[in-house]
């Protein structure tokens, strides 16, 4: 387990300005328990530690890697049969004369190769929609036990105040876990940290959302691709789902539409069908719960 | 909010390009210090503040392309988010183009052959036209003033007919040769089907006598199937929303997948109707290269079936909308849709070169 017992929380690894008890070498389980302690005074605090760590390690619903794509991709993929995350040459214009110093740099502070593909912990929810409106579901026997785990996107450390640490190796350890040792310990202190604790339980809605947050999320290592099959489902957002329905209904009361717009809806459409093609389940969702699974 | 603070240059940050997704930031050029960061996609393309350009290095590792650079290496520099947006725009459209576009058909139709076909069959059409030579675009004329002041709407309406027919034409004799696999060949004759319809729907042919007129003297062996014990008033109510859940291909399905006939001088690479639209639409300088009006037919008869059409029971009554008020709905719809938004010379031939590129590259001497 990375990051197991290497030491006590109090031990300074980070600046003083950095909460201890996150920001520690101790392992994630260990993370969680020193928080445990640290909050009994807060009513719910046990409780919801219960409930949280219960939702989050169910392995019928539970956490899951999930990979967000988008349309085009999406189809080249089930087309090709092989997820491919990089693409070297740009679509247009010319190349960078050199790598991007900053890509060197945080793939090799943070171990990332080329073999490297990255996802998202999840539950329930539509993943991290920048990188695309389709969120890939993995099945959960497809991510081996030491898929590495960052705490973060791990271009953070890019952004202040890591940017300024020159953080060591310690202490970029101590933001790695694995998905078979630290998953639901890094999800389970990630949420504590979120959610009230002084009058009511959370609930599995509350956990997925404090769990990913736009671009806020444990980010996923998978060392090596994966292919149509090792997906679960694929789920898409009401917000996207309620746009393609407003373009459908101004084309059809004879309203503007632009060809943006109308090319969208259609491309929209194509990848339903592929993805019924593929035999892939489909599901629009907000987040996790009952009341929040749409069909 | 610091006041002297100098104006930086947004630059694309990552762009997915054949999906309109991009992220853009205001920083200096190949920096990652960046004072604002927003996320673009279609359809919408409303920048969103993203607070943090990391989530935009991310995007890298996830198939959006790393920025926007000429080919010497040096990053394109925009100077509003009006332009990225535009380009993002523009791209989009773009990937849509060609044979292994974004926009895919719904089913394979060969290529025309310039001049021959449904190509000829526009030829004769043109070649009758007293304003086949009229140049009817000037360059900033984004308001299409010259060309409602030189054609007459009529003349305008009887050429998208006759392009029209043309298509048709394609459609049919690739129907009637063997191209086209058992699959591919009942889902383009299903789609030839809703062609005819989706054409009457928008007025293409004034009356019953004209659509079987046509459908006649040329043969047409689907278009006959669809007249036969049919006339042209049920022909509109089947149109008008009462069989329209049973249809398979959506009219922007059809659009994708129509074929384009060539006159003698087009560009063989061309294959598809939606390739007219899509240069238009992506390419700021194409109709400064086909300032003619045979050129802009296509075109035209793309927005025709793009621009607003609500579907009206009256026309079964024979009241309603005539082929001029499509065609001038038509020329509305496509000056909204050329580009507006004047982008950076470096920026704007590269998203030209990257539109007929995806055609594939036209051999020396073939014209734009």
């Amino acid at each position: 387990m990375l990051g197991k017992d290497l030491g006590s929380a109090d031990e300074g690894l980070y600046p003083p300005n950095f909460d201890p008890t996150y920001f520690s070498a101790q392992s994630w389980a260990d993370r969680v328990d020193h928080w445990e302690t640290d909050n009994q005074g807060s009513g719910f605090s046990g409780g919801n530690v219960a409930v949280i760590r219960q939702v989050l390690s169910d392995p019928e619903t539970g956490l899951r890697m999930v990979v967000n794509i988008t349309a085009d991709a999406l189809r080249s993929f089930l087309r090709e049969g092989t997820y491919r995350n990089l693409y070297d040459i740009p679509i247009v214009g010319g190349s960078a004369r050199q790598p991007s110093p900053e890509r060197v740099f945080v793939d090799s502070r943070v171990g990332l190769g080329a073999n490297t593909h990255f996802g998202a912990v999840a539950l329930g929810g539509t993943g991290v929609r920048f990188y695309g409106e389709y969120c890939m579901v993995i099945k959960l026997d497809r991510v081996a036990a030491d898929t590495g785990l960052f705490d973060r996107d791990s271009y953070d450390i890019l952004s202040e105040p890591l940017n300024e640490l020159e953080l060591t190796d310690e202490q970029l350890n101590s933001l790695r876990g694995t998905w078979g040792d630290d998953a639901v310990d890094m999800a389970l202190r990630r949420v504590l940290s979120e959610v009230t604790h002084d009058v009511r339980l959370v609930t599995s809605g509350t956990v997925s959302e404090r769990l990913l947050r736009d671009q806020e999320y444990i980010e996923v290592h998978l060392d090596g691709t994966f292919t149509p099959t090792d997906l679960e489902e694929v789920r898409l957002s009401p917000d996207d789902a309620a746009a393609e329905f407003a373009i459908a209904e101004r084309e059809r009361q004879g309203l503007h539409t632009t060809l943006v717009e109308r090319m969208w809806r259609q491309r929209r459409g194509d990848v339903i069908q592929d993805l019924a093609n593929a035999k892939l389940p489909v599901r629009v969702v907000t987040l996790h719960g009952k009341g929040y699974q749409w069909k | 909010m610091e006041v002297n603070e100098a104006p930086l240059a947004w630059y694309l940050d990552a762009w997915a390009v054949r999906d309109g997704v991009a992220f853009a930031s205001a920083r200096p050029a190949d920096s990652v210090d960046a004072r604002n960061t927003v996320f673009l996609s279609v359809p919408d393309l409303q920048p969103t503040p993203v607070g943090r350009i990391t989530t935009a290095l991310g995007a890298t590792r996830r198939g959006f392309q790393a920025g926007l650079r000429d080919f010497n290496g040096v990053e394109v520099a925009f100077d509003s988010i009006a332009q990225v947006r535009e380009i993002v725009r523009r791209g989009y459209l773009a990937g849509g183009l060609g044979p292994g576009g974004a926009a895919t058909p719904a089913f394979p139709i060969p290529p025309a052959e310039p001049g021959a076909g449904g190509g000829a069959y526009f030829g004769d059409a043109v070649a009758g036209s007293p304003w086949a030579d009229t140049r009817w675009y000037e360059p900033g004329d984004r308001e299409f003033q010259v060309l409602r002041q030189q054609v007459p709407l009529t003349e305008l309406a009887r050429l998208v007919q006759r392009f029209a027919e043309a298509t048709v034409l394609e459609w049919e004799w690739t129907l009637q040769g063997k191209a086209l696999a058992h699959d591919d060949h009942r889902r383009a004759q299903w789609g030839l089907r809703e062609w005819y319809l989706t054409l009457v729907s928008r007025a293409i042919w004034a009356d019953t006598g004209e659509l079987g007129h046509f459908v006649v003297a040329n043969h047409c062996r689907i278009g006959n199937q669809l007249l036969e014990g049919s006339d042209y008033r049920s022909f509109n109510l089947h149109l008008s929303g009462r069989l329209a859940p049973e249809r398979q291909f959506s009219d922007q399905a059809l659009l994708q997948s129509a074929p384009c006939p060539l006159l003698r001088r087009w560009n063989p690479r061309i294959s598809r109707l939606i390739d007219k639209l899509l240069l238009a639409l992506s390419d700021a300088e194409y109709f400064a290269h086909n300032t003619q009006v045979p050129e802009l037919i296509p075109t035209l008869l793309a927005a025709v079936l793009s621009a607003p059409a609500p579907p009206s029971l009256h026309t079964a009554f024979g009241d309603g909308v005539s082929s001029e008020e499509m065609v001038d709905q038509a020329v509305g719809w496509l000056a909204v849709q050329t580009p507006q938004v004047e982008l950076p010379a470096a920026a704007e031939m590269l998203i030209s070169d990257y539109a007929w590129n995806q055609l594939e590259a036209p051999s020396r001497g073939v014209p734009r």
